[in-house]
């Protein structure tokens, strides 16, 4: 695993913070952590990177313990709050990281042309970076982050400051980033952009990890299953409304809601049972907004377990 | 030196370069080297009163020197750590390989070679022009110019340790406050060897809450030290004059002192460390 967290835990002293992750990222994935605002996303991308200290848990970056130098030669990442020296043109300061990062001035020559080019901003290396906009400064850090060629890359709300055109180049980056083999642990709120470029997502709620997986398990699970069936009558509703949480009719057919996707055969089951001709039952494919608002409205404050989907790459037993 | 750590020297001398503060200063700087030398161009005849008016004024121009130096380096460095930490430069900074103490140490040797820089040409400048104008050449400055550039080194250190723990403005701010300290407590110390050489009960008293107040913050010492080994070495009659006044040297610090004060800068660089490597950013 590339990044592993245990029951790691941040509380800042007037509250807030998160607590209890328990999480995996493999290699060459694109994973991301959703959650409203204040959920604690950017404390977890902290610890992770090394600038806020936990306290409670441990976790491994790249096989390495936090802190530890030599995995961060292989980090890259670009805070939410990317402000950089102003007064510094952009080839300046990526000169400086590049040295930081302990990189020899003939890789340097040869990278900062390049990330400067992956970041549409090719021309502007000898302005400073106080002239640049927003949109620009954000490329900028994007270009930070990538300097050093990471094997790791976070990012805490990369493209928060950019259009719409901005937004899709950088998705097509990572996409790129992830056929060359990074991984990347992408910190957003921006649903679409995650279900567009993420193979695993967790989801942290007032700092507790709700929902971990596989992006595609995770929408694919339901909540909801469309039945069709012959013979709906109360006997039927009665059957299989201890096994879901919200059962209705639309039109001819019955949609179930389930807790998880390892009840819906057991749904089929007691179907079959009450004998009945069932012709099919199709999980309805949620968008991940769904997911997320049902998550977030639901009347799990964090206190239980997390639910996981997916392979038990987790290390931890399917819910 | 580890290429790191010069890195991170390096961007701090860029980083004072850029700032706007720099060139008021240089200014202000000139202004003051020039009223000095003109008060001195005025004061050379070879009288006593013009004797006795020209090492007051040399003393009150050292005196005004540190604090310009020692106001310099407070306003440069309060920001240099906590600055980057509430501006979120750190972020990204934190995030490469490189250690927290690397990152502090390298940040305090770019603004130590400024200050540096600053307090020499300055004490230079002093130099030249009580020889050029007073035609008085001092003696002793070596040792003088080493005590004299360790005032604002130690205030950095200070301001360095400060930001780990407080806000730009709360650490200048205390960092000023102990400096206003430790020029009274100079002061009181002054005016008690006085009155301790006049025979008054309270001079004794007066002279140890000076040493108290150095051990708070040695850099007013520091300062009575270096005019101390200028006017010695020059000659009996400006040892005489000099110990006179608010800014002369009646009660000599001693070389313990001057130890103290090195060992307090170390320690000072050494707590900042230590705050700073457990310090969330």
């Amino acid at each position: 695993m590339v990044v592993e967290t245990v029951g790691l835990t941040k509380v800042y002293p007037g509250g807030g913070g998160c607590r209890d992750i328990t999480l995996s990222v493999g290699e060459g994935e694109i994973f991301g952590l959703l959650g409203p605002n204040g959920a604690g996303k950017s404390t977890l991308v902290k610890i992770l990177v090394g600038l806020v200290f936990p306290t409670g848990g441990h976790a491994r970056v790249l096989g390495r313990p936090l802190g530890d130098l030599r995995a961060r030669e292989k980090v890259g990442f670009l805070p939410e709050n990317f402000r950089y020296h102003q007064w510094l043109t952009a080839e300046e300061l990526l000169r400086f990281h590049g040295a930081l990062a302990g990189m020899a001035p003939a890789d340097l020559k040869r990278r900062i042309p390049r990330v400067l080019d992956l970041v549409r901003l090719t021309g502007v290396e000898k302005r400073k970076v106080g002239t640049f906009s927003k949109g620009m400064q954000q490329r900028l850090g994007l270009a930070v982050a990538l300097l050093a060629g990471p094997q790791l890359l976070f990012l805490d709300e990369p493209t928060s400051a950019l259009d719409p055109v901005g937004r899709r180049e950088v998705r097509r980056l990572l996409l790129d980033l992830k056929r060359e083999g990074v991984t990347v642990f992408l910190n957003s709120h921006l649903l679409s952009e995650v279900e567009r470029v993420c193979d695993r997502v967790a989801v942290i709620k007032e700092g507790r990890l709700v929902a971990q997986g596989g992006l595609a398990e995770l929408l694919d699970a339901g909540p909801e299953v469309e039945i069709e069936v012959d013979g709906i009558d109360e006997d039927l509703l009665a059957v299989l409304r201890p096994l879901v949480r919200d059962l209705r009719r639309e039109g001819t057919a019955l949609v179930a809601r389930v807790a998880r996707r390892q009840e819906v055969p057991l749904l089929a089951r007691r179907i079959v049972e009450s004998g009945r001709s069932l012709y099919a039952l199709r999980p309805r494919r949620a968008s991940l907004e769904d997911l997320f608002v049902e998550l977030m409205e639901g009347d799990d404050t964090g206190a239980g377990e997390a639910v996981y989907y997916g392979p038990a790459e987790s290390g931890r037993d399917p819910a | 030196m580890p290429a790191k750590l010069c890195t991170m020297a390096r961007l701090s001398l860029a980083e004072i370069r850029h700032k706007k503060i720099l060139a008021g200063a240089a200014l202000l700087t000139l202004a003051f080297l020039a009223l000095f030398g003109l008060g001195l161009h005025f004061l050379r005849g070879q009288g006593v009163l013009d004797r006795l008016a020209a090492v007051q004024l040399f003393t009150m121009g050292l005196f005004l020197a540190a604090l310009l130096t020692a106001v310099l380096a407070v306003a440069v460095a309060a920001g240099a750590v906590a600055g980057e930490v509430e501006t979120g430069t750190a972020h990204s900074l934190l995030a490469r390989p490189i250690s927290r103490p690397t990152f502090l140490l390298g940040k305090y040797l770019g603004y130590a070679a400024f200050m540096t820089l600053y307090a020499g040409l300055l004490f230079a400048g002093l130099w030249g022009l009580m020889a050029w104008q007073g035609g008085v050449f001092l003696r002793g400055i070596g040792e003088a110019l080493g005590l004299f550039v360790l005032q604002p080194l130690i205030l950095l250190g200070l301001a360095f340790l400060a930001g780990t723990v407080l806000s730009t403005l709360g650490a200048g701010v205390v960092v000023f406050l102990l400096y206003g300290v430790s020029l009274m407590g100079g002061m009181v110390e002054q005016m008690g060897a006085l009155l301790e050489r006049a025979g008054h009960a309270a001079g004794p008293t007066l002279v140890k809450l000076g040493i108290v107040a150095s051990l708070i913050l040695p850099v007013d010492a520091l300062y009575r030290r270096a005019a101390f080994s200028l006017l010695e070495q020059t000659g009996n009659l400006w040892r005489g004059i000099g110990a006179m006044g608010p800014f002369g040297v009646a009660s000599i610090p001693s070389r313990w002192m001057v130890l103290y004060a090195g060992l307090y800068l170390v320690m000072a660089l050494w707590l900042a460390v230590r705050c700073f490597r457990t310090r969330d950013v």
